[in-house]
């Protein structure tokens, strides 16, 4: 039987079900549709509708082979159809289940009396597509574990869309529509940064849920994530719609040019990330999982892992620094929020008036999360989720807003000037130092790349003020090129922002270095970096 | 028999009350250190040092605890006042006025709202003075002075007139530990920790014998021939005893729903267990592995790890078996919220467990033979037991320093003292006191700790000592 008609089998059986269940492999989260929902924290409802089958039918077209040698951009003009080759050769996502039977797999197996490989204790959830027994996720006949995570974990089970994918129509197709064939839109930056979240940060939903027993096992900590920097990381094998030769396509996928998308998917990443981080507290002790490792509450692991995690220093930088809440309580991580707060800004540069609200709200959703996590040591479990549940709507309300707006060069000046001088007031932690550290590097990268100068010529010709304020934006950011970019490295140095990209670095020779960045973060140092920073950036 | 009855009616302020225990009718009335410090009392000639009558002199000098008051005009109090009570500067900060600070600061008992409690002579400046150990003088400080004063008991002197039987090692050790242990409203939890207030790690005997004194010790000695033995053992069932009644009072304060005492109460858990910084080969992370569940917390590493070195004279003390009352404690404590009512219970037993041994062993003399047991005892790994950490190897090393202090004392030319260099190694392997320079500045934390090289010290010990 060929594999055309086993397609078409499977998408004809596919769109049966379509009739049956509406919300295809779309959770109550957010980004997983194009319309952002609330949270509803607790399992799935509805039973799965399609199956994971792995990688193997996708390594017929997306890969280098013989008789395809190499693909560039101009072969189709916006993929490079050697997706598979680059993800099994340089891609770490590829080894995720392997990682399982390392060493530190096997010593962490032992310490939790646990066949780590089986889905019943978790790991496979981010580890694998196969997951716990609480996902929604089944398998087909041709999945196998093995190939870790793999096309199907971002860009959901082929089952539904595996022949509509290949028809020209099909670039058409909305989020929506691609949706409920079971396709992760991940073009879509909300989209894709939930989908990196639920396992970077976590879904219980999902069965991704790294527990402190597994941490305290020998899981690597899960650091702060800026997406757009991550995803450039490891490496990218896709096009930025800029990048894409063709034009139908890039008018299709709503290119404007100037748009950032970087930016733009970093400021909405952030948003969706304190969803995420939100949502995971709301609902993890909702759907407790009996095998998983230390998944009860209190689960130590949904709160800042640094607030504890430090050695006791006679002059302690946070003792000077003074507390939020009551002085040794543990804080729930909350990294995302400088960058959300960006976000808020990007907001208020069209409506003043609701950048107001917004910031109005957050202050007092997070004084009340403060107040919930706080009034006891690790709060009290109904009400700390209620406040957590509460966070995570408003921050859909954000994103939504967020996306709907442009990021070009001039506003993406103004963004960069207004995390420095928002971020230097505050002594932040290391998490947020490095997710705040990383929006600076993208900006200022975006800042100053050839786009730039042949955009402002451009822009010359039709509106002279836009094109004058490029120029001044270019200026002070050539004038001082050499001290921004000391700022940058010196930031890079103390944060460590340089991730182990692709397969380049093993994990285990990076975490060393990466946990003694941690260990000698000075907040001082950080907030004089931003300092040196903001002058430059507010030179007349 | 004296001994034990007077044990018994140690427990004047603050302790939870048990059946033996007398029950305080009066409000006692301070009347201040200055009422001690006439020049013909006891603020006369300091110098040369242990003229009977400069016990003020003496102390107002040497003894910190008359600092106890001053120390909270210092920076370091200004910022921790701050953060404890959330206050939006430092110039708001005052804690020379509040009460949590100064229940100790001035001493165990004070209270600014009951100022009927004092006479005008009373002063805060004057820190932990001498009531703070010897009781509200209010109705002794006439008495004392009188003829037939000297003629009363020590019993007589306490349950008629207030004055505290400080002679008795054990009634000593309990004024310590209402402070530097802590008890119901004087209770330094990891709320005033994180503010920036030091960990309290009470050790009697090590504390004890580096007290500036305004006593004579060859007193003491004569008095209790086995001091050193005695104050040691108990000190580590004071120690045991006084962490239990605070974690009844803590857990009993949390319980009501309306309550804001903190629980779980961090301050019972080591704070090695969660402050290590995250390095890939670091002891306390290992330890975290080893225990019956990964990255759970560690109670008693202070105040339990000792008293399972009394053998005989402590028996069912060890908090490595399962089934001993520490035992099941720990248990319940290693959850992430454990039950407080069940904690309360299961805590007020112990220390009433722990309050006849004391009492009972207050009481007799501990010979020579004991001392070598507990000696041996301090000395020998117990490989199959829970991972070694700093506290329980720092209490280790205390421990085998007063022993061996104690079986000098009692048999000079006894064999198998330990090896002094080998326990100079120790004390530096631990880095103690734990004083650590590092990236530019002092660290508390024993972040070069490591168990392996710190139990190939005690084997050194434990060879020297067994082949003498």
């Amino acid at each position: 039987m060929s594999k055309l008609s086993w397609w078409k089998r499977t998408a004809m059986a596919a769109g049966v079900m379509i009739a049956a269940v509406a919300a295809v492999s779309v959770q109550p989260r957010q980004g997983r549709s194009a319309e952002p929902q609330a949270p509803a924290p607790g399992p799935a409802a509805e039973k799965p509708k399609y199956r994971y089958f792995g990688s193997k039918s996708c390594d017929q077209c997306h890969s280098v082979s013989k008789e395809r040698p190499t693909n560039t951009p101009e072969a189709i003009g916006y993929i490079y159809l050697d997706e598979y080759t680059r993800w099994s050769t340089e891609d770490k996502h590829r080894l995720a289940f392997a990682r399982l039977s390392s060493e530190r797999g096997r010593r962490m197996a032992g310490l939790l009396k646990a066949d780590v490989t089986k889905r019943e204790t978790g790991c496979l959830g981010c580890h694998s597509a196969g997951t716990a027994e609480t996902s929604s996720r089944r398998q087909g006949n041709l999945f196998d574990p093995n190939e870790g995570v793999s096309c199907e974990n971002c860009h959901g089970p082929y089952e539904g869309w595996a022949l509509d994918h290949t028809q020209p129509d099909f670039r058409g197709w909305d989020a929506k529509k691609r949706a409920e064939k079971g396709m992760i839109d991940v073009r879509v930056p909300e989209i894709q940064a939930a989908q990196c979240l639920s396992c970077h940060i976590g879904d219980a939903a999902e069965g991704k849920v790294v527990t402190h027993e597994m941490y305290a096992a020998g899981h690597p900590p899960l650091p702060s994530i800026e997406v757009a920097t991550f995803a450039d990381f490891i490496p990218r094998h896709w096009m930025l719609v800029d990048e894409k030769a063709a034009d139908k396509v890039k008018e299709a996928e709503g290119y404007r040019k100037g748009e950032l998308e970087r930016t733009k998917l970093a400021i909405v990443g952030a948003s969706v990330a304190l969803n995420t981080s939100m949502n995971l507290i709301a609902q993890e002790y909702t759907t407790p999982a009996k095998d998983v490792p230390g998944q009860a509450w209190p689960d130590y692991a949904r709160y800042d892992c640094w607030s504890c995690h430090h050695d006791l220093k006679r002059e302690s930088w946070r003792q000077a620094r003074g507390y939020e809440m009551p002085p040794g309580r543990v804080p729930v991580g909350e990294w995302p929020l400088p960058l959300v707060r960006l976000g808020i800004a990007r907001i208020g540069m069209e409506d003043a008036d609701g950048a107001k609200a917004l910031n109005a709200d957050l202050e007092r959703l997070q004084n009340e999360l403060h107040e919930q996590a706080s009034n006891r040591p690790f709060g009290r479990e109904q009400a700390l989720i209620k406040a957590a549940s509460a966070l995570a709507s408003w921050s859909v309300v954000v994103t939504k807003k967020l996306v709907g707006l442009s990021y070009d060069r001039i506003i993406a000046f103004d963004l960069l000037r207004a995390l420095v001088e928002e971020a230097r007031k505050t002594k932040p932690d290391y998490d947020a130092a490095r997710h705040v550290a990383w929006m600076i590097k993208l900006l200022v990268e975006d800042l100053k790349d050839d786009g730039f100068a042949r955009e402002e010529k451009e822009e010359k010709q039709k509106d002279g003020e836009k094109a004058k304020k490029m120029a001044s934006i270019r200026a002070i950011m050539a004038k001082d090129r050499p001290a921004i970019e000391s700022i940058l490295s010196r930031l890079d140095d103390k944060l460590k922002l340089e991730l182990p990209a692709g397969r380049k670095y093993e994990i285990e020779d990076f975490l060393g270095p990466a946990l003694e960045k941690i260990g000698d973060y000075d907040p001082d140092q950080f907030q004089a970096d931003l300092d040196r920073l903001a002058e430059i950036l507010n030179a007349k | 028999m004296f001994c034990l009855a007077l044990g018994s009616t140690l427990t004047m302020t603050g302790r939870p009350a048990s059946a033996s225990d007398p029950v305080p009718v009066e409000t006692p009335v301070w009347t201040g250190t200055g009422s001690c410090a006439a020049a013909a009392c006891h603020g006369g000639r300091r110098e040369p040092i242990g003229l009977k009558g400069s016990e003020y002199s003496f102390s107002e000098a040497y003894d910190p605890h008359s600092r106890a008051f001053s120390v909270l005009y210092n920076d370091r109090s200004l910022v921790i006042e701050r953060n404890y009570r959330r206050l939006a500067s430092l110039e708001a900060a005052r804690p020379f006025e509040d009460d949590t600070c100064l229940r100790c600061h001035v001493h165990q008992g004070y209270d600014a709202r009951t100022p009927w409690s004092r006479t005008p002579e009373f002063a805060v400046a004057d820190g932990a003075g001498c009531e703070g150990c010897h009781g509200a003088a209010g109705k002794w400080l006439v008495p004392h002075m009188e003829y037939g004063w000297q003629g009363l008991s020590d019993r007589q002197k306490y349950e008629v007139f207030g004055m505290r039987p400080t002679k008795d090692l054990l009634a000593r050790g309990q004024s310590c530990t209402e402070c530097h242990v802590g008890l119901g409203s004087t209770d330094v939890n990891h709320d005033l920790i994180a503010a920036g207030h030091p960990r309290l790690n009470f050790e009697y005997g090590s504390q004890l014998a580096k007290l500036p004194k305004h006593w004579r010790v060859d007193d003491d000695k004569a008095r209790h021939p086995d001091y050193e033995a005695k104050v040691w053992v108990l000190g580590q069932i004071l120690t045991a005893r006084a962490s239990l009644d605070l974690l009844e009072s803590r857990a009993s304060r949390s319980i009501p729903d309306d309550s804001t005492s903190p629980w779980p109460e961090f301050a019972e858990y080591s704070c090695f267990s969660c402050h290590h910084e995250l390095v890939q080969q670091g002891w306390a992370s290992a330890n975290a592995t080893q225990l019956p569940k990964p990255g759970s917390l560690q109670w008693g590493t202070w105040s339990l790890p000792m008293a399972k070195v009394l053998g005989p004279l402590g028996p069912g003390l060890d908090a490595d078996e399962s089934g001993s009352t520490f035992g099941q404690l720990r248990e319940l404590m290693s959850r992430p919220v454990p039950d407080a009512a069940l904690v309360a219970n299961r805590a007020r037993a112990a220390s009433d467990e722990l309050g006849r041994l004391a009492e009972s062993i207050n009481g007799v003399r501990i010979g020579t033979g004991d001392v070598r047991n507990m000696l041996s005892a301090a000395l020998k790994l117990d490989e199959s037991s829970r991972p070694l950490d700093w506290d329980g190897a720092a209490r280790r090393y205390l421990a085998i320093v007063a022993l061996d202090k104690a079986l000098a004392d009692s048999d000079p030319s006894a064999p198998g003292r330990p090896d002094q260099s080998a326990l100079g190694r120790l004390y530096k392997d631990l880095d103690l006191p734990l004083q650590v320079d590092r990236r530019g500045g002092i660290f508390d934390s024993p972040y070069r700790f490591d168990a392996e090289r710190i139990k190939g010290d005690l084997r050194s010990l434990l060879s020297a000592h067994s082949n003498p």
